[in-house]
């Protein structure tokens, strides 16, 4: 069972309640929006959707397809709302969504791995996906690099991979991927390394990263 | 991965979840094992390659997509109103309200012009009835109960009457059965159900059940046209007043009936239920009597010569 104790709510005439609910905790903002409090959806949709979107970028190598998959994954958590209880972890609860949805999209396309707009994170780019690098230089290299990342990413399995990008988004514990995957947590570690080791060998064969002793 | 620790802990203090001992405990390991430092500075690099891609954020238009959907999707407050206008209440309240306009509307329906002239052919026996009148509760149930028969036998009077115009064949219990699901068809369902159940099937589920009379429930049994056909008060009233043994007063309400109903053959079930009556006080003569009123009306006609053939010869 979660703790569910609310932090105290104190109100800044500049910004009204929004610290207050910054503080809180994603069950308790659930259930702030379940009472039609839309300014608590907003909290949790500020504070996920990026790793949501990220995870599934990943996971398909493609900006489209994850906007699409984190937009469905939160309309579904919307249309929920109403029966939502606060007794499983909300995150868990909303990347158990966004999982299920790429291993969806996953199975229904052709298995070769693609790579498609992942060398096409610069600015101007149909996708506008903002990468925050200064000079064209820098773009080209950040490019190089994500493509070499999401090459080897994509000779992954499927649940390696998952495995890996599920605890590369920000505060997530080998407990919590567990927990997404309905995995245990053994085979997440050993999931995790099998997944560290071979994206360590495509990286080395891109001349990406330090070669190192087997 | 051969070393026992790093299998189970590795992971752990690659990703920060150790804690301070188990950690401080897996720098010394990893100073003294060269295969277990080299595993992990390979994981740690990857790391820190996937961590130097950084992470991409989705289009601006994506968070107001989804604020716009959470807007109008936005919960209600819950409140007293929100559970009372919640769909099962709601049907439930409306299906209440529903079925007491239905009963109150068949309460107090006014009584057709045909209706009137059955119920005034029941006065007589009405006054003889007086001293077993119920009282007023029971007396509305059994109004509301006369009522739903005499919709029914009314509805069927409008349609051609299979059994009474086919009585020969009546006595095959599958015509019979026949005959009864054609002429329900042609009734709304209440009297649907109440014809289909017979007579006893025509009292609405939510009176009292009374005790009927013997002779009354023997009567009903031997005519299947009768078991066909909804009973109008009057003789409903008559064949209650020869279950008392009043085969006179019986008789003068029947008559009075096929008086101001010449063309109903159901008065022939009066004429029959009369001569049991008077055969049951042994009075053969006046039992045969109303037998032979009955053998005039063609949907008796068979039952009214099998009661005949069934009475001692007349005396010379």
């Amino acid at each position: 069972m979660m703790t569910m104790d609310a932090p105290a709510l104190h109100h800044d005439s500049s910004s009204g309640w929004r610290p207050a609910l910054a503080e809180r905790s994603d069950e308790q903002l659930m259930l702030a929006y379940q009472q039609g409090d839309t300014r608590a959806f907003e909290t949790l949709l500020t504070r996920h959707e990026k790793g949501v979107y990220g995870f599934a970028l990943r996971m398909l190598g493609d900006s489209m397809l994850a906007e699409e998959v984190a937009q469905e994954s939160f309309l579904r958590v919307i249309q929920s709302a109403s029966r939502y209880r606060a007794k499983t972890s909300f995150r868990h609860y909303l990347y158990r969504i966004a999982r299920n949805l790429c291993i969806d999209l996953l199975r229904k396309r052709p298995r070769e791995p693609r790579t498609p707009d992942l060398d096409a994170g610069s600015p101007g780019t149909p996708e506008g996906i903002p990468n925050g690098n200064p000079g064209p230089e820098s773009n080209l290299a950040a490019a190089q690099l994500r493509s070499a990342i999401h090459r080897a990413l994509a000779t992954l399995p499927e649940d390696q991979r998952e495995a890996f990008l599920l605890k590369e988004v920000k505060g997530m514990k080998l407990q919590d991927v567990a927990a997404i995957t309905g995995a245990n947590l053994n085979t997440v570690k050993s999931r995790l390394r099998y997944a560290l080791t071979r994206l360590r060998e495509h990286l080395v064969d891109q001349g990406i990263g330090k070669e190192m002793g087997s | 991965m051969k070393c026992k620790l790093c299998e189970d802990k590795l992971l752990e203090y690659l990703y920060g979840e150790l804690g301070e001992e188990d950690a401080a405990a897996m720098e010394r390991h990893l100073e003294a094992s060269d295969a277990c430092r080299q595993a992990y500075e390979g994981f740690a690099s990857v790391l820190e390659t996937v961590a130097e891609e950084g992470e991409e954020g989705p289009s601006p238009a994506l968070h107001t997509r989804i604020m716009g959907h959470a807007e109008e999707a936005r919960p209600a407050r819950r409140s007293l109103w929100a559970w009372v206008f919640r769909p099962a209440v709601t049907t439930a309240v409306i299906g209440a309200v529903a079925a007491g306009v239905y009963f109150t509307s068949l309460r107090h329906k006014p009584p057709s012009l045909l209706n009137e002239r059955i119920l005034s052919g029941e006065s007589l026996v009405r006054e003889t009835k007086q001293r077993s009148t119920p009282p007023s509760s029971m007396a509305k149930v059994d109004a509301l109960k006369k009522e739903a028969k005499e919709k029914g036998f009314l509805t069927r009077l409008a349609e051609p009457h299979p059994v009474i115009e086919q009585e020969e064949v009546a006595s095959e219990p599958f015509e019979v059965a026949e005959k009864k699901g054609s002429a329900s068809d042609a009734m709304p369902p209440e009297e649907d159900r109440a014809a289909t159940g017979g007579v006893e099937g025509a009292t609405p589920p939510t009176h009292e059940t009374r005790q009927e009379p013997m002779a009354l429930s023997a009567s009903r049994r031997r005519s299947p046209a009768y078991e066909a056909a909804p009973v109008p008060p009057a003789i409903e009233q008559a064949l209650e007043l020869v279950s008392e043994g009043r085969c006179a007063e019986a008789g003068k309400a029947v008559e009075i009936y096929r008086t101001e109903n010449p063309e109903e053959q159901v008065s022939g079930v009066g004429w029959l239920g009369v001569a049991r009556c008077h055969e049951k006080k042994g009075n053969t003569r006046a039992a045969r009597e109303f037998a032979e009123k009955a053998l005039k009306i063609p949907a008796y006609k068979s039952e009214a010569r099998n009661f005949l053939d069934s009475l001692p010869p007349p005396a010379e």
